[in-house]
């Protein structure tokens, strides 16, 4: 999962940055509002975390711009001003949730997981796919109950795997959704990390689709 | 006298009322004049066609020739009457004197009847047969041959002249009433008519309070425009001045809160250390103020007319969003009210009543709304939380009181509610709702004229 986060305090950014890699996430940051737009505007993110008040363009505008350009990627809003009209300008400006500063880094997670899963249709933290199952609070990965082992990258590529059941997922897609912008990216890599964790969860889950990709399904009896 | 119209009205009225009648003495006097005149004309006429037809006789005495022609003067009391005398001694007088005689001064002797009568016509006679008011005039004429000079005097009915002098005063009079009560009726009109500017104004301003509109529009006479304008910029000087210290206190939000952000992630998870409680404190300070800030401008926001059923189905929206857990019922059959207002204040009251709502309750919101009246309505947001015990519902509108101290607020939501509400001379209270058994919030809230 790739996310955006677009803070102008370096201190707050590098924060949440870290954090949100701590979880698992790919993350891109920008430090103002134009920087922020163009990278909403260019690369696929999963999630972006917009602080509104922000320099050059301002985070509602800058909202207002990726809604009208149909970017429906889910948005959550930072904002300083507890009042209830500055909120409700954002939702009106198309975002997902807010959170208000200050704010524990725990909630922004939680916010954020939410949404995430949210916006791909799961109800629930835990997102199951037959045997495998994935706890997106702890990061965990069980398979017929049993935890599996994972690297980071394998952990991004299950998740996101995850998130869209079913659907047939190119290897650019999942580069761009598992990577940050500064990542040496090479999609044969993946063609790697998709062979461990074949091996891994030892059942025939991740099918290759020849000349599109790979999809996620169990098979039907 | 707080009037302009009746102002106006009144001195037009009183400067009519003192011209008309200054008019109307004036050329009532004029034409008594004229009449008097002609009438002393036609005597003086008279009197000298008696001393032409007065000669001296044989024996040295005044023998009156012919009469004159008009036969009043031979009708009895008719009070046209011509004497001639010679000293105190009457020579000769007209039949219609009958038996009497002007005594020399001017009184009119006779058996049965005593007459005093005058020059002028202001004074009136007395006792009389047939009451007369009469017109003398005299003449002494020396004849040659005569020692004493002869007296010639003709007298005739002021009736005449008077009835004339009556029905011009009568014609005059209503003439007057009536041009007087036209003149005010103009008076009225032009009053009225000129005085529409104001009244224009007057409604546009309910209007701005209605929240119809947010400015003088219309183009006002000369001498009112620099009013209306003088409005407009005071309306737009005002908000500016909301607009300029919300910004202000936004960016004092923004440049606090965001340090306090990273001190309160720098310190992690360790959460009883010194620094977290200051810093906690720091939180519930800029909030208090910045609350406190807001308060001031509650109903000095920009106001327009909110369409309340619209605005709660948006509100709802965003907190579908939120809280996707919670399901707010509202029943979509409640006809569509106007509150009057800021759209912030609004959003202020209903996100944090809702917000609550949300936080505390367990799977379901219901709003409802009674019309009470025309002009109010009762707001009914009812959760399905473990709802308040009666003694703590009135604590919860007391500054900084939190319920809950894990779920994240500052305690100052429903006493902002009640804040708002009262500015915008609404009722705010709390009871146990009866259907879903958690808490109710109600606000009483006046609404707009359609």
């Amino acid at each position: 999962m790739r996310i955006l986060v677009i803070e102008d305090d370096p201190n707050l950014k590098d924060q949440i940055k870290q954090s949100l890699e701590d979880s698992g996430y790919s993350v891109d940051s920008a430090n103002d509002g134009e920087e922020g737009h163009f990278l909403g505007d260019t690369e696929p993110y999963d999630a972006v975390v917009l602080d509104l008040g922000l320099p050059k363009v301002d985070g509602i505008s800058v909202l207002e711009k990726w809604r009208k350009d149909k970017k429906n990627f889910p948005v959550l809003i930072l904002t300083a001003r507890d009042q209830w009209s500055d909120k409700v300008s954002g939702f009106d400006a198309g975002a997902d949730d807010y959170v208000t500063k200050p704010f524990q880094m725990e909630e922004l997670l939680a916010r954020l997981r939410a949404l995430i899963r949210r916006s791909a249709g799961h109800a629930s933290s835990d997102i199951a796919c037959g045997p495998l199952k994935i706890d997106t609070k702890s990061n965990k990965v069980f398979l017929n109950g049993t935890k599996l082992k994972l690297t980071s990258h394998e952990y991004k590529i299950i998740e996101y795997f995850l998130h869209h059941q079913e659907k047939v997922i190119t290897r650019t897609e999942l580069v761009e959704h598992i990577y940050d912008q500064d990542f040496d990216r090479d999609s044969n890599t993946i063609e790697v990390f998709i062979g461990r964790l074949r091996k891994k969860l030892g059942m025939n889950l991740i099918k290759t689709e020849r000349g599109y990709g790979y999809r996620l399904s169990v098979d039907k009896e | 006298m707080n009037s302009l119209a009746v102002r106006l009205f009144f001195s037009a009225t009183v400067w009519i009322i003192l011209t008309l009648l200054a008019a109307g003495l004036l050329l009532s006097d004029l034409n008594k004049k004229s009449n008097f005149a002609a009438f002393d004309d036609r005597l003086n006429l008279l009197l000298e066609t008696l001393i032409g037809a007065s000669r001296v006789d044989s024996s040295d005495s005044i023998t009156v020739v012919s009469s004159i022609g008009d036969p009043r003067f031979f009708q009895p009391y008719s009070g046209w009457y011509w004497q001639v005398n010679n000293g105190a001694q009457t020579v000769s007088r007209s039949r219609s004197m009958w038996d009497q005689v002007f005594t020399s001064d001017k009184r009119l002797i006779g058996g049965r009847s005593q007459f005093r009568d005058s020059v002028t016509i202001e004074n009136t006679i007395d006792t009389v047969i047939e009451s007369k008011k009469l017109h003398i005039v005299e003449r002494q004429i020396s004849f040659p041959g005569i020692s004493n000079p002869i007296n010639f005097l003709v007298s005739g009915d002021t009736k005449e002249y008077m009835d004339n002098i009556k029905k011009f005063n009568d014609t005059l009079l209503v003439t007057l009433v009536v041009l007087g009560v036209g003149l005010m009726i103009a008076v009225f009109l032009q009053v009225n008519y000129g005085l529409l500017p104001l009244n224009k104004i007057k409604q546009a301003l309910f209007k701005i309070r209605n929240g119809d509109k947010t400015k003088l529009e219309a183009q006002y006479p000369l001498e009112v425009q620099p009013l209306a304008t003088e409005i407009n910029e005071l309306l737009e000087h005002n908000e500016k001045i909301v607009e300029r210290a919300k910004t202000h206190v936004g960016n004092l939000a923004h440049v606090l809160k965001t340090p306090l952000a990273v001190i309160s992630n720098e310190i992690g998870s360790n959460r009883n250390s010194v620094l977290e409680t200051q810093i906690v404190l720091m939180q519930k300070h800029i909030d208090r103020y910045l609350k406190k800030a807001h308060l001031q401008a509650v109903g000095k926001n920009v106001k327009s007319k909110i369409a309340f059923i619209q605005f709660l189905k948006k509100m709802i929206n965003i907190f579908d969003k939120i809280y996707p857990g919670i399901k707010i019922d509202f029943p979509n059959n409640f006809k569509e009210f106007f509150v009057y207002g800021s759209l912030e204040d609004m959003e202020e009251v209903i996100g944090n009543i809702l917000e609550n709502g949300c936080k505390y309750g367990k799977t379901r919101i219901r709003i409802s709304i009674i019309k009470v009246s025309d002009v109010e309505v009762i707001i009914q947001i009812s959760d399905d939380g473990e709802g308040l015990p009666a003694k703590k519902m009135n604590e919860v509108f007391a500054r900084g009181f939190r319920l809950d101290e894990q779920t994240q607020g500052t305690g100052l939501g429903l006493n902002i509610v009640k804040d708002i509400v009262e500015v915008y001379k609404g009722k705010v209270w709390l009871e146990k709702s009866k259907e879903l058994g958690g808490l109710q919030v109600n606000i009483n809230l006046p609404i707009s004229i359609v």
